[in-house]
Formats: C-alpha cells, sequence, structure tokens
C-alpha cells in the first residue's frame, strides 16, 4: 500500500516534509510502509526555505490534489520552493524576474478550476505551475491522475512533468541523494514518456533525448544502451552519449560493434539519412547491417583520433536554470573530424540498403501480403538463411519430401504455384521478375528449378511442368557462356534424338556422356543441366524457334557447331551407326548439306588418328609425352582439346537463348524521329512529355512508366536531368524513392 | 556581373569552406582567375572528346589550391558530358599491389562515379543504363534481340583484356532487367565496381570467368573509358589526389612498382593507346621532384615529366604533363574575399555586410598573426572571414571594426610533414577532409 495523501486548501504546510510529520501524527502509517528518507537538518543550511530534497515526492508515493489521486509521486510539492538560478520570462521572451517559484513545484494552495483546459490555450512556453491559470492546473492535475499518458494532451503539461524530474536529477549530479532505484525509475519514466510525445513533440523529442544521455554520462550509470534507432537529429552534431561512448571505446582500443557502427552513422551531422528500404524495414536492414558489416569488419571496424578534453553540456528545459550546464570530462579522442570511419560504415549502409531494394518494394505494394512466401522471395539470401519465418520452415520440408536424391523431380507448375501462394489467369505466365525471385527463394533452400528464367528458360504457365533437384554448395545463379551453350545443344541433340519415337539407350549414353564432358561445367551445371534434359523429356518444347535461330547462324558458326558434336561422337572412341543417325538429323537442322556429314566424320576420325601430337593446351604444357593411343577407350587428350576449342562454341551458342514468344509486346515510342527533343532520343522524348502531367510519382511508377518508352529508369532519369542541365542548369527530376518532377525545368525543355 | 546564384550553390559553399573543405558545387563563383591552366585542361578534354587521352600531373605545396582545381576541372569536364571519377590514394588505394590495394582504388574511383546529371557520384548503374536503353532502341529499329546488339556494340571491346568479361556483365545486367532479376542487376554493378574478390564468386552470380583484380586495373579503366564512349559520354576522367601516398611508400620496390604504372599510363596517353581516358594527379613538389622518392627517382618518368628549362615564373610552358600551382598572392586574396561577401550576400550587392575597407583590415589582421601564410595557405583565413560574416549576419548591430580585432586565426599544420606509420589514420584524416588548400587567380 502507498501511502496517501490528501491535502486541503485550508491546511498550512510548506513541503511534503511537513505533511510527513502530519502524516505521522495522524497515525495512518501502516507498519509496512518503509520511512521515507529525510535530509538531516544539518544539510539544510543552503536554502532558507528548505532545500529542494525536502519538496520532493519519490517516486513510490501518491498525493491528492484538488480532488485528484496522482500515483508515483515524481513531482515537487508544496509552498515556496525557489528555482534552482532561474530568470523568469515572459512570452517576448524578456526578463521579467528574477525571483521566483519552482515552475514544477506543484502548490496545492493555488486554485483549481472546474473547468479543465485541456487544450492548453493559456500555457505560456516556459510554463511555471504557480503562472498558470487555474484551468490548466485543472487540466495538468487531470493529465497526471490519469497516469500521464493521454497521447492528446497539450504538450506543455508534459515538460511542466518533465521539469520536475529534470531538476531532480540535474541539481543531484554528484551528490548522492538520488538511489540507483531511483534514478532508474526516473529515466524509465522520461523514456516512458518519450515513446508517447517523442513523435508529437520535436522540442520535447530533443529535450528529453539530450537529456537522458546527459544524465547518463553524469552519473555515470548507463541503463539503457544507445540504440541504433536513436532518433536523426540531422543537427550539427553526434548526441552526446553516442559521442562519449564511442570516443571510450576508441580510447580503449575496441573494435565498434556494428550496433555502435550504425548508431554512429545514423547520428553523424550530414549523414545518417536512411532510404526507404532501411526505414520500411528497420529490423531486416539491421540484420542486414551487422550481417555484412562482420563480414567486412569482423569484431568491428578500429580506429584512432587525436585525444581532447571531453566537455559535455546541457541546456535545460525548465527555466529554473539560467543558463548551460556545462561540464569536462578527461581527455578523450575527438571523432567529430573523423570521416574515414563513417565512409566506410557507410559503404556497408549503401550495399544493405541495395541489397533490400526489391523486398522493400515488394512489401511496400499494399496488394503483397508481408508474410508471404512470395515476399520472402525478395529476401536478400543472407537474411533467409537465418529466418526462422513457418512458412519458410514448411517450404523446407516439402521440398526435402518432394525431391528424393539426386534425381531431379518434375512437378505440374499448378502444385508448385499452390505452394507459393502465386495465382495467375488461365492464359497468363508468371512474370520475370516472379519467376526470378521465386528461383533465387528455392535456390536460398538449396534447390534448383528448370526452367529457370534466370538461365533462360521460358515464362510458367498454370500448365507446365518444372523439374526440381538438389542444388550443389555453390551453385550458380546466373549461366556461363558454357552452360549456356551447353543447354542449347541438350535440347537440340534430344529434338533429333527423340525424332523417331523415343531416345534409346545409346542416345541417352552419348547425351550423358555430352552432359559429364562436352563442356567445362561445374557441379552445379550438371545438375542443372541433367534437370533441363528431365524437363525436355517430360514436356517435349516445341522447338520451332530454337531451329529458327540457329538456322540466322551464318554458314562458318553451323559448320562448327556440326563439327563440335562430330568430335563428341568421336571422343567416345567411336561413331556408331546410331550416332550417325542423331548427326544426320542435327545437320538437317542446322540446314547444312547432308552429303557433307560423312566427309566430316571420316575428316574429324583422321584428324584424330595423324595428330600424334594434337593441339597443345592450356592443362598441358609443351613436351609432355602423348599418352599411348589406345583404339576402345576414351582418348582424354581429344576429349580435352575439344574442350579447349569450346570456348569457340560457346562464344557462337551463348546468345541464342530461347525464343521471344512470351516476350512483352514491343511498344513503339510514340515519337518519331524527326519530331524528337533536340538532344533526347525518341524514347526519351516521349518520356518527357508523358511527364507533363505528373508532379511527382513513386519510383516505382516511374519504372514502370520509362518501361513503356522501353527505356531504362536510372539511364533515362540521366539522359532527361543532363539536358536539364544543360538548358536551365537545373535538375528535371529529384528524389529516390519518390520523384519530383521541376515542371518549371519540364516547360523550359519543351520549348 | 556575376552569374545567379543558386541557394543551393550559396549554401554548399558556405558550409564547405566553413568545415575546411572544398565544396562540390558552385566553384564558378569562387574560382579566382588560373585562366591559363584551366584553358590548358580544357584542351585536353577537347582532345579526350575526339577519342584522345591525356594526364596531367597538378602539382603545387600544401595548401596551394591542388584539390580546389582538381574540383573546378572536375566540375568543368562533367558539364562537358565526360564522366568523371575521383579517390583519393592512401596506403590501402594504390596504382598498383597486390592484397587487392590496386582493386581497392578502382572501387573507390567505380563509387565515385560521377556523371551531369548525377554529379554526386553512384552514377554507374545511370551509365549502364545509357548504354543499354540505346542498344535496345537500335534492337528494336533493327529487329534484333537486344542481347545480340550489346554484344556487337562491345565486340571490339573484347579485343582489350576483360573485354569480353565486361561485354558479358553488361548483357547480364540487361538481362537482369528483362526477367526482373534485380540480383542479377545488382552483382553485375558490383562487378563492375571491382567488388567481386573471387573468381569462384564472380562465376557463381554472373557466370563470367574474370573478375577486376590488382593486374587489370588500369586495363579496365581503359576499357570502362571505351565504354562510357559508347553509352554516349565524352570519355572518362580520372582524378586522383594525394599522389604523395605514393612517395610516402616504405618499401621501394612497392614504389618503383606504381611508379612503373604512372609510366605505363603516362606512355599509352602520350602515344594515344587509351581512348577517350583522361587523368589528373594531384600532388605535392616533393612528390614530383624529390630524386629519391619521388618521380624523379624513376629515370624513364624523369625524362618524360622534366619542365621545359626555358620556362620560369613569368613564361609558362603548359603543353607537358606537369602543371605546377603557384600561391596566392595578396591581390588574389583580396579577390577572394570579395567574392565571398559576395557569396554571402547571394549575389546582391546591397546585403553585403562589409565595405571593401574591411576586407584590407581584416588582412592586415590575419597578416599580423600568422604571417604571409594568411594568403599562401589561406583555408583557416577563409573560415575565419565566413565566420565573421555570419557573426554580423545575426548580430546587425555588432560594428566590424571591434570584431576583426578578434579574429582568432591560427596557422596551417601540413599533415604531410608527418611520417607515415603502418597504419593510415593519420594520411586518412588529411586525405578524407577533402583538403580545400586555396582558391586563386
Amino acid at each position: 500500500m502507498l501511502p496517501e495523501w490528501t491535502v486541503y486548501d485550508n491546511r498550512i504546510y510548506t513541503t511534503v516534509r511537513d505533511m510527513l510529520a502530519l502524516f505521522n501524527a495522524s497515525q495512518h502509517s501502516p507498519a509496512t510502509q518503509p520511512q521515507p528518507r529525510l535530509k538531516s537538518p544539518s544539510r539544510r543550511h543552503k536554502s532558507t526555505a528548505g532545500s529542494s530534497d525536502d519538496y520532493w515526492l519519490p517516486p513510490d508515493w501518491s498525493i491528492t490534489i484538488a480532488g485528484r489521486e496522482i500515483k508515483d509521486g515524481m513531482m515537487y510539492v508544496g509552498h515556496g520552493l525557489p528555482p534552482v538560478n532561474g530568470i523568469l520570462y515572459n512570452d517576448s521572451f524578456v526578463v521579467i524576474t528574477r525571483t521566483s517559484t519552482e515552475p514544477a513545484l506543484i502548490d496545492p494552495a493555488l486554485d483549481v478550476s472546474h473547468i479543465s483546459d485541456y487544450d492548453g490555450t493559456d500555457m505560456g512556453y516556459w510554463p511555471c505551475y504557480h503562472r498558470i491559470s487555474p484551468e490548466c492546473r485543472a487540466a495538468y492535475l487531470d493529465w497526471l491522475e490519469d497516469g500521464r499518458r493521454d497521447p492528446h494532451a497539450y504538450i506543455g503539461y508534459v515538460f511542466l512533468f518533465f521539469y520536475g524530474i529534470e531538476r531532480r536529477l540535474l541539481e543531484n549530479i554528484g551528490g548522492s541523494d538520488v538511489s540507483d532505484d531511483e534514478y532508474r525509475i526516473l529515466l524509465e519514466e522520461v523514456r516512458r514518456l518519450r515513446t508517447i510525445y517523442a513523435d508529437r513533440s520535436g522540442s520535447f523529442d530533443g529535450y528529453s533525448s539530450r537529456f537522458i544521455e546527459f544524465v547518463q554520462i553524469m552519473y555515470g550509470r548507463h541503463i539503457f544502451p544507445v540504440s541504433v534507432s536513436a532518433y536523426w537529429n540531422g543537427g550539427n552534431e553526434l548526441p552526446i552519449l553516442l559521442r562519449y561512448e564511442l570516443s571510450r571505446r576508441i580510447a580503449a582500443e575496441k573494435p565498434i560493434s556494428s550496433e555502435w557502427a550504425l548508431a554512429w552513422y545514423r547520428n553523424a551531422p550530414g549523414l545518417g539519412r536512411l532510404r526507404t528500404p532501411a526505414r520500411r524495414c528497420p529490423d531486416e536492414f539491421r540484420q542486414l547491417f551487422a550481417l555484412r558489416y562482420a563480414e567486412r569488419f569482423g569484431e568491428g571496424l578500429h580506429t584512432k583520433a587525436k585525444a581532447v578534453p571531453f566537455t559535455v553540456t546541457y541546456r535545460p528545459a525548465s527555466s529554473s536554470w539560467s543558463d548551460t550546464l556545462s561540464f569536462t570530462g578527461p581527455d578523450l579522442p575527438n571523432i567529430e573530424r573523423l570521416s574515414k570511419p563513417l565512409r566506410l560504415i557507410g559503404e556497408v549502409v549503401d550495399d544493405c540498403q541495395n541489397e533490400l531494394d526489391a523486398y522493400s518494394r515488394h512489401i511496400g505494394n499494399k496488394k503483397n501480403s508481408p508474410t508471404s512466401l512470395e515476399t520472402l522471395c525478395y529476401l536478400p539470401s543472407a537474411l533467409i538463411q537465418h529466418a526462422k519465418v513457418d512458412k519458410l520452415v514448411q517450404l523446407r520440408k516439402w521440398l526435402a519430401e518432394t525431391v528424393h536424391g539426386k534425381r531431379p523431380t518434375t512437378l505440374a507448375t499448378s502444385e508448385l504455384f499452390e505452394r507459393f501462394d502465386i495465382l495467375l489467369a488461365d492464359q497468363a505466365r508468371l512474370t520475370g521478375k516472379a519467376g526470378s525471385a521465386l528461383a533465387s527463394l528455392l535456390e536460398k533452400c538449396g534447390y534448383g528449378i528448370e526452367p529457370d528464367i534466370r538461365f533462360g528458360g521460358a515464362r510458367l504457365s498454370n500448365d507446365d511442368w518444372v523439374a526440381l533437384f538438389c542444388l550443389p554448395d555453390g551453385a550458380e545463379s546466373a549461366p556461363s557462356s558454357a552452360y549456356a551453350a551447353a543447354a542449347i545443344l541438350v535440347l537440340l541433340f534430344w529434338y533429333v534424338a527423340s525424332a523417331d519415337g523415343s531416345v534409346g539407350p545409346e542416345e541417352q549414353k552419348f547425351l550423358n556422356a555430352f552432359v559429364q564432358d562436352g563442356f567445362e561445367l561445374t557441379d552445379g551445371e550438371r545438375a542443372r543441366l541433367s534437370a533441363y534434359v528431365r524437363w525436355i523429356a517430360k514436356t517435349k518444347p516445341d522447338m520451332k524457334g530454337l531451329r529458327k535461330r540457329l538456322q540466322g547462324l551464318d554458314f562458318e558458326q553451323r559448320s562448327l557447331i556440326s563439327e563440335f558434336l562430330i568430335d563428341i561422337a568421336w571422343a567416345e572412341g567411336g561413331v556408331s551407326a546410331d550416332e550417325v543417325r542423331v548427326l544426320s538429323r542435327i545437320y538437317d537442322m542446322l540446314g547444312l548439306p547432308a552429303e557433307q556429314l560423312h566427309t566430316k566424320i571420316h575428316l574429324a576420325g583422321t584428324a584424330r588418328r595423324v595428330s600424334v601430337e594434337p593441339v597443345v593446351t592450356a592443362e598441358e604444357p609443351a613436351g609432355t609425352p602423348p599418352p599411348p593411343r589406345t583404339t576402345s577407350l576414351v582418348d582424354m587428350r581429344a576429349v580435352h582439346r575439344k574442350i579447349a576449342e569450346t570456348k569457340r562454341i560457346e562464344v557462337v551458342l551463348a546468345h541464342i537463348f530461347e525464343d521471344d514468344d512470351d516476350m512483352v509486346p514491343e511498344r513503339r515510342p510514340e515519337i518519331s524521329p524527326e519530331n524528337c527533343i533536340e538532344g533526347l532520343s525518341p524514347e526519351c522524348s516521349s518520356l518527357l512529355l508523358s511527364l507533363q502531367e505528373i508532379d511527382s510519382m513513386e519510383r516505382d511508377d516511374f519504372d514502370v512508366l520509362a518501361e513503356r518508352y522501353n527505356l531504362l529508369p536510372e539511364g533515362a532519369l540521366d539522359a532527361l536531368n543532363e539536358l536539364a542541365l544543360d538548358i536551365c542548369d537545373e535538375l528535371l527530376c529529384e528524389g529516390e524513392d519518390t520523384i519530383e518532377v521541376n515542371h518549371a525545368v519540364l516547360k523550359e525543355m519543351l520549348r | 556581373m556575376e552569374m545567379p546564384m543558386k541557394q543551393r550553390d550559396r549554401d554548399a559553399i558556405i558550409q564547405s569552406l566553413r568545415a575546411g573543405v572544398v565544396p562540390r558545387s558552385g566553384h564558378q563563383h569562387i574560382q579566382v582567375g588560373r585562366a591559363k591552366e584551366v584553358k590548358a585542361v580544357i584542351g585536353d578534354l577537347n582532345r579526350m572528346a575526339d577519342g584522345g587521352a591525356a594526364m596531367r600531373f597538378i602539382i603545387g605545396e600544401y595548401g596551394s589550391g591542388k584539390t580546389f582545381f582538381m574540383y573546378l576541372i572536375r566540375a568543368i569536364a562533367l558539364q562537358q558530358k565526360f564522366v568523371v571519377a575521383n579517390a583519393d590514394l592512401s596506403p590501402d588505394r594504390r596504382l598498383q599491389g597486390s592484397d587487392g590495394r590496386a582493386r581497392s582504388l578502382y572501387a573507390e574511383l567505380m563509387r565515385n562515379v560521377a556523371t551531369r546529371a548525377k554529379a554526386d557520384g553512384a552514377a554507374l548503374p545511370a551509365i549502364v543504363e545509357r548504354f543499354v536503353s540505346s542498344a535496345r532502341s537500335e534492337a528494336q529499329t533493327g529487329g534484333c534481340s537486344t542481347d545480340d546488339v550489346i554484344h556487337q556494340r562491345l565486340n571490339h571491346l573484347s579485343e582489350l583484356v576483360g573485354g569480353y568479361d565486361f561485354a558479358q556483365v553488361i548483357a547480364a545486367y540487361w538481362r537482369g532487367y528483362d526477367t526482373g532479376n534485380e540480383q542479377l542487376q545488382s552483382d553485375a554493378i558490383r562487378w563492375l565496381r571491382g567488388e567481386f574478390s573471387t573468381r569462384t564468386d564472380a562465376r557463381q552470380a554472373l557466370g563470367v570467368r574474370q573478375i577486376i583484380d590488382d593486374a587489370s586495373v588500369y586495363d579496365h579503366l581503359k576499357l570502362f573509358a571505351r565504354f562510357v564512349r559508347l553509352a554516349g559520354f565524352s570519355g572518362l576522367l580520372i582524378c586522383l589526389d594525394e599522389m604523395v601516398n605514393l612517395y610516402k611508400l616504405a618499401n621501394t620496390t612497392a614504389r618503383n612498382n606504381n611508379y612503373e604504372q604512372l609510366l605505363r599510363m603516362l606512355n599509352d596517353s602520350l602515344q594515344g593507346n587509351s581512348e577517350g581516358l583522361g587523368f589528373i594527379l594531384g600532388g605535392t613538389p616533393e612528390f614530383l621532384t624529390d630524386a629519391r622518392k619521388g618521380l624523379y627517382s624513376y629515370e624513364a618518368l624523369q625524362s618524360r615529366l622534366a619542365e621545359n628549362s626555358f620556362a620560369d615564373e613569368e613564361l609558362q610552358d603548359l603543353s607537358g604533363p606537369v602543371i605546377r600551382l603557384a600561391s596566392l598572392t595578396p591581390e588574389d586574396l583580396y579577390l577572394l574575399l570579395l567574392k565571398l561577401r559576395a557569396v554571402y550576400a547571394s549575389g546582391n550587392e546591397e546585403d553585403c555586410l562589409l565595405p571593401d575597407e574591411a576586407l584590407e583590415q581584416f588582412m592586415r589582421h590575419c597578416s599580423n598573426h600568422i604571417g604571409e601564410a594568411y594568403f599562401r595557405t589561406p583555408r583557416n583565413t577563409i573560415k575565419a572571414f565566413l565566420d565573421l560574416l555570419a557573426i554580423l549576419e545575426q548580430n546587425s548591430e555588432a560594428s566590424w571594426t571591434e570584431l576583426i580585432g578578434g579574429v582568432n586565426i591560427s596557422r596551417e599544420e601540413n599533415p604531410d610533414l608527418i611520417p607515415l606509420f603502418d597504419d593510415d589514420e593519420e594520411t586518412a584524416e588529411g586525405a578524407d577532409g577533402d583538403e580545400l588548400t586555396a582558391l586563386q587567380l
């Protein structure tokens, strides 16, 4: 039970101490209640009206004033406590008096109206309890009784209460009157008030945060860690506690951990402005930053700086003080002029923001659920590994059950889409972006998918099939030219081999050998190629497009492909009749004269035999004795020679990927080259015209708009702004997340 | 008369100068003279725009205005549609080195790549996208695929070292955009910025075999210069400041390797082997002429850099690769103060806070306190002057005559004279601040 105090206006008292005496006299004191501390009389000589300690109502006390029961104390109550050394200003900042009363002191003798001025219309800039109107007092006491939590309360009331805590702690710096418990409770209270009011008042935000920092330094008792989400002050100096802590760390030659580094960067003058991705996904950003920072700096950055005396200052919010408090401490490294560590940290911040861009944009779109698997696709892989989201766990389980061992598993897209909550219209195909994201999420779980749009695969629709397979560690997420070429040849080969209805064991063997040895592929690529073969076998894709593109190659390139395949056939030791059949179909498909095939096979065979000293490859230094020739085993030397030649063919094949059937229909720019704006391409001119209707737009919408004119957004912005600078020395479009269009500039450009 | 001044320029200039660093924009408002030197460099830029090459050493004493001059050149180059990349050398960022020291210089340059529209750097995606957009437009007209056009147009880069993979990476960027694969796009940019440190990573992310490594930094700069021309820019200007860091290398082999690289670059530029590529290198006199550790310690460089023996203080020869910047004179400084006063008043003469006579009195005051240094290394003089203006602005009733007497000014220390430790913190501090050294006529 807390002691309860009822003070009537007609009772005579001066301080809390007097009230306490009255209370004890009235025998209401429960035995369990610890006696409030009282200052010894010998220390009271400082002030004739009693020291402020005598007026202080500790945190665990309640009091009833003007019928309002106010819990938790933390106030000065009584009559006649003078300010510390304050000057009282009127609202025009003119000094009106020097001798007055502590602004935070609640004098129960003063009038309290029946009407509450909750909006604080009568409150001045520097409110004092004894000077505000009875209506304001009523509102203030109401707010206190309510537990100091109404977010709509007038901020002056919050300050009035804050003044009390401010005085209590500042006045006792270096003394022992404030116990550890009280210290903690008071700071917790300020922090609690900050959670309600800091966003609503920049002034309260500034004073209270500086207060917390200043007090923690001065008391040397740190109860709040410096938070990375510390306010961004955009100001001219680092928040003092941060500067103090960083300096001490640097003085002690400790590494600067990622939390400290981020806090430093966030609060450094002129820096610290985080872009949307970091602001929209603060948790992901923090995690990613910690990871990337550790990758780059291990335990943290080390840095050095010249030591100078450390000075802290605090300008109290309360008018109880007339001056700024200042304190000079020991010498500490002066980090204010260090820019190199900030630059390094800034690089990591930039990278993390870029990494989160796609994810942030995806969840920024209100249509997307922040918890769906599709959303997770956009999360950077570094974070996926640490994510403990249910859906992800389920997905991994499902994958492990679905894909057994090393053999690729085929699956209907409808089943896959269901897993991922992807809804597609009947005739629609998955967009490239969604396809990439899907593939990369699977990859992050250790699985590959074919067709994979990132490797040139087609866009999936509802009635397609896919092959899922286990990816070896360190598998690629983009095709090398060797893989691209191999994939084309596999497709070509399969097409030819299956022309007679089925792929026979001989042909299968040929294909396997090809997959294993034909190109210099990594394990990941081989696994993918096998899955690709499996997918081809399942879906028997239509290859009109490929045929067309192959025939678009020039004669020499087509011959190169055929020779390459013939060599592969020979590499197995001999060319079988089956192989000849396959090869002749490929010849046909390549549009090469059929009669040349046999000559080519013959030539390749004899060249193999004659070239006792064949091409010296990079792998083999000159002078290595040729291996003994055999007739039945695979001549590895020849295979290596082929591999060395592979690069030539890669160049030819790498760029004949899937045909463009499902590409978005191309749109022509609206402007013909003749009427375009001088200095701009027709596409950019059209884009410029379309900006006339727009004042500002989200970056995503700009990207879509640019795409409508076949432009890549960054490039388009650069070209438009360059011309704008040429013409009127101003930028046309500014902003990162939101693009603002300067219409004055636009008008000039169109003139 | 003064050209109209933007509020943004005014604030940038004042803020930077008061902090003792060179402003990033608005140089024209505080530029004082140096017409011949600027003209010589503009000649270089024109030659580069025609496919030529250039290399200039900007040599000046500590505080004589090298950095300011280089920023001015940078601003001019941007205006002429050059792509500009700048970086300060440091013990960890060299022209030639192992353990990623050269690659880190490349990475720094690429992070700072700027175009006219993106003058603050980070313009690499914009450059790549301008190239790809134009390839795309060409592909549509010609009815072929964008991928083909990209390879076709980059085909002649293949003859250069690293050219084939470079083209692959640009194509990967396009493929990433085309398929909505942002990861691939950002990996392509990372590759171009020299941020891949192993081949395996590069192959996994992009399917290419090579990376930009210590040995191929210069080749990639040449490649990139060709690329920006294909993307429609005039050329590539590389600004390297704090060259004195090479001079400070204690290890003779490491130093000579760097000088050898400089020689290769110089030869290429003299022989026109690097198309559209120019270098502006800022250093102190000892970096150039010290016969033990400077460029002159390297015989082949000395013969190429030796100055015209007929040139003296009156007759300058700016046709050689070396431009020596003279320190400011008191007259220059006076002009500069006039300009600063005008900048502070946003170009409105009636708003000027100080009469002409005050400038002279201010200079006399500085001269009494720190002697010649007030005009030779004017950073502190400029700071003090702007602080004075700030006080006058806020206290309109204050009298300048009294205030000038109270101006506190100290002599500038040259951090280059501090010996270099293994740890680079000392230099980093000096180099970091975009050392404002001077503004000169």
